[in-house]
């Protein structure tokens, strides 16, 4: 895992997305946690509370919560998006900036917490790949075209993530062709 | 049911920016921090040293590390608590690393253009980084003239890592999104007759590409931030 | 990282970044040799040229020369560089026809990163040059692109040997992303994992007791 200059780790997207709140129901009584963060609890049982992801992850791993499936973790709405994505030529606004991350960390670790959880991983992934493609298609169109900048508005961080390096690099170097090129023949320079 | 010790964090902070106080609550520096991480990330140059930022968060972190003592061990909140430092341990270490990497890449360059941004009065790195740079550039062109340089021909013995200009690329493509609404932003200008300038207007709220140059202001006035 | 381009025009040595100064790829893509002409005679070196007995190199002698030394001459007058001819139009008309389809490594394989110090030439075709390099580029993006974005297989491999350098480069770039996600997915990302070396190592050990014994 890469912390250097210019480059994201998909672990380090997994760790922004972490910060997300989501409802856990505890199974243990706890006043208010004063965290640097934002307070969290208190906790009642069978009370539902918002927590930070990472630690949901935490409480459901040690066995002392059950976690509430976010709304749109759910087959109709997922089934409806994926038709609406494949429909659309642009992207179109996902549920969430961390769809992704998110579904990957409950699925490893409260499959059991959400119903029809291997459909809706296959249904997120589906979704996922349609995007990508699109992506792939759209960064070919903006290579070959003029244009000098690009609005990604819909896209998440996970999706950028995957092609920064490449698009990134890539765009470098034809900024650099086009700034030769435009300065046509040139006097070299005494070395 | 919980022990004598309460583990709050600050609840506020007072910092004095000059003449002027400002409070900042602890989720508002952690927010801050976490923007400064990623835009010191993305940026190609060394971003000013956000040493306000750095001391408050070791601040809170000392302050919670304190109250954690004091409670009974095994305490349920320690773990919580812990973890929650681990993360923020976590953007405070990337942050430094990130920008000591900067260092070796150019550090020659920071260092002339230390003079510079000191007239101006803008810290760009801290105490300890100067002297890494001063440090990590002397110890370069050392070993270079010990293993190389002493055995050449005299005229050809000087070298320094400043005169092979090593800089950063601010025409480096960026990812950012758009904090304040932020009209008319001249993206390149015009380089020939076929080519115009491209002129954009950027809404809160949306993500675009485009080369640094053209949003470095932006990016130091708070009007953009890098992801 | 060996190919960060430059924040402006390579036209010579002392104008570079570190990064280029100290570059492999720059040092090793300027050895290859560019045709130039004398103009002017250059004394005593007569030995460079194998098709002549002169002790000294006359003007009008055609000779390949390193493009760092082919580059420092010119500048000084002392020869005119010609254009290779994989930049020549017969060549641009191939690559306009179909860019996907030609062996750029065989043509290179350092063919983007010379035709860049081309460019500074005063040669007369130079604007088609750059729209050459440009456009090739831009028409075999997409092929690089998607190989990236898949694993390794069998006509990929074969399909890699016939990029240039730069475009090697940026495959492998996108490559790394794409099996970090594929990784992180997997979720392997958490688990340290024994050291190649480390298994060999202690697999020899067992082979070495297995023989003493």
């Amino acid at each position: 895992m890469e912390l250097g200059v210019g480059i994201m780790s998909p672990a380090e997207v997994e760790f922004l997305a972490e910060k997300e709140l989501v409802t856990i129901f505890p199974n243990f009584s706890h006043g208010k946690i004063y965290l640097i963060s934002g307070d969290v609890g208190p906790f009642v049982p069978s009370l539902p509370v918002q927590v930070p992801l990472w630690l949901a992850v935490n409480l459901k791993q040690r066995q002392k919560c059950r976690l509430l499936p976010l709304d749109w973790m759910n087959k109709d709405v997922l089934e409806e998006k994926k038709q609406e994505e494949y429909n659309n030529k642009f992207f179109t606004a996902m549920p969430s900036p961390h769809y992704r991350e998110i579904t990957q960390l409950l699925m490893s670790i409260a499959p059991m917490d959400i119903p029809h959880a291997e459909d809706i991983q296959t249904l997120i992934k589906d979704i996922w790949d349609i995007r990508m493609a699109k992506l792939r298609s759209s960064i070919d169109a903006f290579i070959k075209g003029e244009e000098t900048h690009a609005k990604l508005d819909h896209l998440t961080l996970m999706e950028i993530n995957t092609v920064r390096p490449l698009l990134t690099n890539t765009l470098n170097k034809l900024y650099q062709l086009r700034q030769v090129s435009s300065f046509g023949t040139s006097e070299s320079q005494e070395w | 049911m919980a022990g004598d010790y309460e583990t709050h964090a600050q609840e506020e902070i007072l910092h004095s920016d000059e003449d002027e106080t400002e409070l900042t609550t602890p989720i508002e520096v952690l927010q801050k921090l976490e923007e400064a991480w990623l835009n010191e990330k993305f940026a190609p140059e060394l971003l000013p040293y956000k040493g306000e930022l750095v001391d408050c968060m070791l601040d809170q972190l000392q302050h919670m590390d304190q109250n954690l003592r004091r409670v009974k061990p095994g305490d349920f909140r320690i773990i919580i608590h812990k973890m929650e430092l681990d993360r923020i341990q976590f953007v405070l270490n990337s942050y430094l690393r990130i920008r000591l990497e900067k260092i070796e890449r150019f550090g020659a360059y920071l260092l002339n253009l230390e003079a510079q941004e000191e007239a101006e009065n803008i810290e760009l790195m801290s105490p300890e980084e100067k002297l890494f740079a001063q440090q990590y550039v002397g110890n370069i062109e050392g070993y270079l003239h010990d293993t190389i340089l002493q055995h050449m021909p005299p005229n050809m013995e000087h070298f320094q890592l400043a005169s092979v200009g090593s800089k950063p690329n601010l025409d480096s493509y960026v990812f950012f999104k758009v904090l304040k609404d932020t009209p008319s932003l001249v993206v390149e200008e015009g380089a020939s007759e076929t080519r115009e300038s491209d002129i954009i207007d950027l809404e809160a709220g949306s993500q675009h590409i485009i080369r640094y140059r053209p949003v470095y202001r932006l990016l130091q006035n708070g009007t953009v931030k890098l992801i | 990282m060996s190919y960060t381009p430059s924040s402006g025009r390579r036209t010579n040595y002392s104008s570079r970044s570190m990064e280029e100064y100290f570059s492999m790829d720059d040092i090793l893509a300027t050895e290859v040799r560019i045709p130039c002409r004398f103009q002017l005679p250059v004394y005593k070196l007569g030995s460079l040229n194998p098709s002549s007995q002169s002790p000294d190199l006359l003007p009008g002698t055609k000779l390949e020369l390193p493009l760092w030394l082919a580059q420092a001459l010119q500048s000084r007058h002392i020869v005119n560089v010609e254009l290779p001819k994989s930049y020549r139009e017969t060549y641009r008309e191939i690559l306009s026809a179909d860019a996907t389809m030609v062996d750029l490594h065989d043509l290179g394989p350092y063919f983007y990163h010379i035709g860049l110090y081309l460019l500074n030439f005063p040669y007369a075709d130079t604007e088609e040059i750059s729209k050459m390099l440009t456009q090739t580029f831009k028409n075999r993006f997409r092929k690089v692109m998607d190989a990236s974005q898949h694993t390794l297989q069998e006509e990929t491999s074969s399909w890699t040997f016939r990029l240039d350098m730069l475009e090697v480069e940026l495959f492998n770039i996108g490559q790394k992303a794409f099996l970090e996600f594929q990784e992180w997915q997997a979720r392997k990302m958490e688990k340290i994992c024994t050291s190649g070396m480390v298994i060999n190592h202690k697999k020899r050990k067992r082979a070495a007791m297995d023989n003493i014994v």
